[in-house]
């Protein structure tokens, strides 16, 4: 990996929940434009550990973290201390949950409120354009188009994913996180939701929280495994799945947990 | 022979619960049905009359001392119907934002042991019954209104006035939206804080991940998602305000005068009287069968107030169940 | 954009202010009652009686008033707790689902929202039957109608108790139905029936939910003016047999009228007959201390039941 072809860079990051150390001195380079995937198991601290990356964190009572991490250049728990300057993050980053978290209103709105938050735009037909645009880019567009102002809360969990997808798509951000985003889908919605990761790929730098090891397999360019707050092993997909390093990271690929 | 008598057993008090469950149904529709008969003498005269009409305060002075046969038993309660939702109204544009401005900061802008404390002070002020608040307006605004509003000219001049003449005194329509005001602030407070309390986690969390400003988060996506909350807490502040009965006999006049827009600023200092109130102020009349009957009437007015109240907020649930 | 984050500003301020209004308002009053009232607080105060008179020195106190507050508050959740509970088990764990029980439960909502003045009236109403003559005294009215008072402690105490019927029973069937299903089950099939399941499980269970509903009851008793004031009458002194408090005339104070705390701040008040608001605040006071404790009983409760939800 080239400097300028890192988008965040995690140095020497731990961090404790109250008295509990839940990341051990985290060191990885993630890299533009690629899936970068995280693996572990349960409570290892994967959802933390992206959590801290666009500082959602921060609304945990007794979350405390040290270290750098730094995107784009800037660290982000350091360098930004005022609310605007931490919007802008995030803006640079989307997120997508675990569990889909569409905001209980229409599906139009869904898009164009963080489009036009963002933007502060009020002409119509531009953000008509983006909410076509960013339901396309998920593939979304033709199985939502006659009722965009029906109830986001009445699609069906895929959709629901593929919306908050979409949604994050809206605001341009350059990095996108992904917590689990199949965990509660049918196999036809996950490989769709696969598909659309490797479109995405081109243009965003992907971070994906996962516990199928198929599917970092399938989409991954990067693997990290997560033990117990500790970043085992970090190399690129091939290595990793052929020829791990770490005894720990063999064990667990053999289902040894 | 043992499980026979645990049958009986369980059989004695299934039908205890049952005959209580029973006697609690009797009783509910006898209230109402009671009530019913009872106001059916003046609605059945009055009709419709008894919202459109006014008159009411010199109605009941009618027949309370004429004699029995010659009693009116058509009463107006124009003046009441319109005073009770002009302080209801007033109190609501009072303490709707103001409480809903401060369940905003107690759920999202203060530091946890503030917001603790608040929320236990606004409960405490949420229980503290109406009597009180009356007695503080009595003391307290009702004076200030006097004070700072009548001139002892004004007191003259509306005396005297040609189109409805009055004592000004400070227990006033503006009295009572004040105290009626202050009095469902906290309730209103409380059941938004739990409203927004009840929102999910994962919107706010969703929405500041979008880069959304914190403010922007609350107005935009916690409020409209509490807004069925909202809006029950904002049915059940306006149904204790049509209700409320001894504060504001205390504070707002008991007279059922029809406040005049003409009169302007004054239309404030109006002394009214409201529906639960003209119960409260003439219930020492009420052995007179008419008096009776006129203020069961008021009683079933605001019993269907108070029904429609109920049906919308199950309406506005089932609708968002529905969504 | 500036102008968007200024507008937000203003209106983020606002909201503070909105804030330390409804904190000022609330302190003020309670500081004010306290100022006012503090002077008039003494153990004398609580321990005599009132006297009916114009002359705030002579005012005497508020024995009579507190004791009415607690016979009412007695009077009323003996009535309506029994008999709420057990309704509200009926209605949660025997009736089938149904128009019946539908219409029941709405009926219900209704009644708990209805004034309690409408039920002040009501009350009124229907003790002045001289059926129910025994509960007040009888009066044998001018063109020979007998009438029952249908003022008395008896009387306001019912008539309470019917108050909180409808909220004690929506409440209770709310502590009851948080119940899981689970415990019932469990129970069950360790071979108990169903009231043995109900008395010894599901109430247990629901003891907190159903102690707060019985205390919030309580409250609004103690709270209420409305209903002591029509059917309790507009007495201070207790106008039974006296002395009211020796135990062969309890049966005279209950048939008579009297006082609460709160009848006694609105007769003592410029808005009743008394005018001598320095003993209503003093009253005023009181009245707040009850409420308090009332509520931290409550608050206690319910972290009882919190601290068990997060083990
Ligand atoms: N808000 C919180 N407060 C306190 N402890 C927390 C909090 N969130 C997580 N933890 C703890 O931190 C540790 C790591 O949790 P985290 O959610 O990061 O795990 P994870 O790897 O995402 O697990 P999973 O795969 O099950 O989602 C766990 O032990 C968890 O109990
Ligand atoms: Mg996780």
């Amino acid at each position: 990996m080239t400097l300028s072809n890192i988008s965040i860079a995690v140095k020497n990051v731990d961090s404790w929940y109250g008295e509990k150390q839940v990341l051990k001195n985290i060191n990885m380079e993630i890299e533009k434009k690629s899936i970068t995937a995280l693996i572990g198991p349960s409570a290892c601290g994967k959802t933390t550990f992206l959590k801290s990356l666009n500082r959602i964190n921060d609304l945990v009572k007794g979350f405390k973290i040290s270290g750098i991490i730094s995107v784009g250049g800037q660290d982000i728990y350091k360098d930004i201390k005022k609310a605007s300057d931490l919007m802008f993050l995030r803006q640079k980053m989307g997120m997508v949950f675990q569990i889909p978290n569409p905001f209980p209103m229409s599906i139009y709105k869904n898009l164009a409120l963080p489009f036009s938050e963002k933007n502060n735009l009020s002409s119509r037909k531009r953000i008509d354009e983006v909410v076509v645009k960013c339901l396309k880019d998920v593939h979304l567009y033709d199985e939502v188009k006659e009722r965009l102002d029906a109830s986001a809360l009445d699609l069906s969990g895929g959709q629901q994913q593929r919306l908050c997808i979409a949604r994050c798509l809206t605001i341009t951000p350059e990095i996108i996180l992904f917590d689990e985003p199949c965990s509660s889908l049918d196999p036809i919605s996950t490989l769709k939701i696969e598909d659309l990761l490797r479109e995405l790929k081109e243009q965003y730098t992907l971070v994906i929280v996962t516990h199928n090891l198929e599917q970092a397999k399938r989409i991954a360019d990067r693997v990290g495994f997560f033990y117990q707050g500790e970043l085992i092993e970090y190399s690129a997909k091939d290595k990793f799945f052929t020829r791990p390093r770490h005894e720990l990271t063999q064990k667990y690929l053999a289902g040894k947990f | 022979m043992k499980s026979n008598k645990r049958m009986v057993k369980d059989n004695i008090f299934k039908h205890i619960l049952l005959v209580s469950a029973v006697l609690g149904g009797l009783m509910i529709a006898f209230i109402f049905v009671f009530i019913f008969i009872k106001a059916w003498g003046v609605l059945s005269v009055s009709g419709l009359g008894f919202i459109t009409e006014t008159g009411f305060s010199e109605q009941i002075r009618d027949s309370y001392y004429l004699a029995a046969g010659e009693q009116t038993w058509f009463f107006g309660t124009k003046g009441l119907f319109i005073a009770t939702l002009l302080t209801t109204a007033g109190a609501l544009l009072l303490a709707v934002p103001l409480g809903i401005g401060t369940a905003v900061i107690v759920c999202e802008f203060s530091h946890r042991a503030i917001a603790r404390m608040l929320s236990s002070v606004i409960r405490l002020l949420a229980s503290i019954p109406s009597i009180i608040y009356g007695l503080i307006g009595l003391m307290v605004v009702v004076p200030y209104i006097k004070d700072s509003f009548i001139s002892p000219e004004l007191q003259i001049q509306y005396l005297y006035d040609p189109i409805m003449r009055m004592q000004l005194s400070g227990k006033s329509l503006l009295a009572g939206i004040i105290v009626l005001g202050i009095m469902i602030m906290p309730i209103l407070t409380a059941l938004t804080v739990d409203a927004i309390k009840a929102v999910p986690k994962s919107y706010k969390e969703a929405g500041l991940g979008l880069g959304i400003s914190h403010w922007r988060v609350v107005t935009k996506i916690l409020l409209p998602a509490a807004k069925s909350g909202l809006f029950a807490g904002i049915i059940l502040a306006a149904g204790r305000g049509i209700g409320e009965a001894i504060a504001l006999s205390m504070v707002s006049g008991g007279i059922s005068n029809v406040p005049q827009v003409a009169h302007g600023g004054v239309f404030f200092l109006t002394p009214v009287l409201t529906l639960a109130s003209a119960i409260v102020n003439k219930s020492e009349a009420m052995s007179v069968a008419a008096i009776e009957s006129a203020l069961f009437s008021c009683g079933v007015v605001l019993i269907l107030t108070s029904m429609l109240f109920s049906l919308s907020t199950r309406l506005v649930e089932r609708a968002v169940k529905m969504k | 954009m500036r102008l968007k984050l200024f507008q937000d500003s203003v209106m983020k301020t606002l909201c503070y202010f909105a804030a330390v209004m409804t904190v000022a308002v609330c302190l003020g009053i309670i500081l004010y009652l306290v100022i006012k009232g503090f002077d008039q607080l003494s153990p004398d105060f609580i321990m005599t009686e009132p006297n009916p008179t114009f002359s705030q020195d002579n005012a005497g106190g508020i024995l009579t008033p507190i004791v009415g507050t607690l016979l009412l508050t007695f009077i009323g959740t003996l009535l309506a707790f029994p008999w709420g509970l057990s309704s509200a088990l009926y209605y949660t764990f025997y009736a089938k689902k149904g128009k019946l029980r539908d219409t029941l439960s709405t009926a219900i909502d209704i009644l708990a929202g209805v004034p309690t003045i409408v039920i002040a009236i009501f009350g009124l109403a229907v003790f002045t039957n001289p059926f129910w003559g025994f509960l007040s005294s009888r009066v044998e009215g001018v063109e020979g109608i007998s009438k029952a008072f249908g003022r008395s402690f008896w009387v306001a105490g019912i008539t309470m108790g019917i108050m909180i019927l409808p909220y004690i029973i929506k409440t209770c069937a709310e502590a009851l139905k948080a119940v899981p299903p689970s415990y019932i089950e469990a129970s069950y099939a360790l071979g108990a029936d169903k009231r043995q399941s109900l008395l010894r499980v599901v109430i247990p269970a629901a003891k907190n939910g159903i102690i707060t509903s019985v205390i919030l009851g309580m409250g609004r008793i103690v709270g209420d003016t409305a209903i002591v004031w029509l059917t309790l009458g507009g007495t201070l002194r207790m106008t039974g047999l006296q002395p009211w408090y020796s135990p062969e005339n309890w049966p005279s104070t209950l048939q008579n009228t009297g006082s609460t705390l709160t009848s006694y701040i609105f007769y003592t008040s410029p808005a009743g007959e008394g005018n001598m608001p320095s003993v209503a605040f003093g009253a005023s006071l009181v009245l707040i201390v009850i409420i308090i404790v009332l509520h931290i009983i409550t608050d206690y409760i319910s972290s009882l039941g919190k601290l068990r939800d997060e083990e």
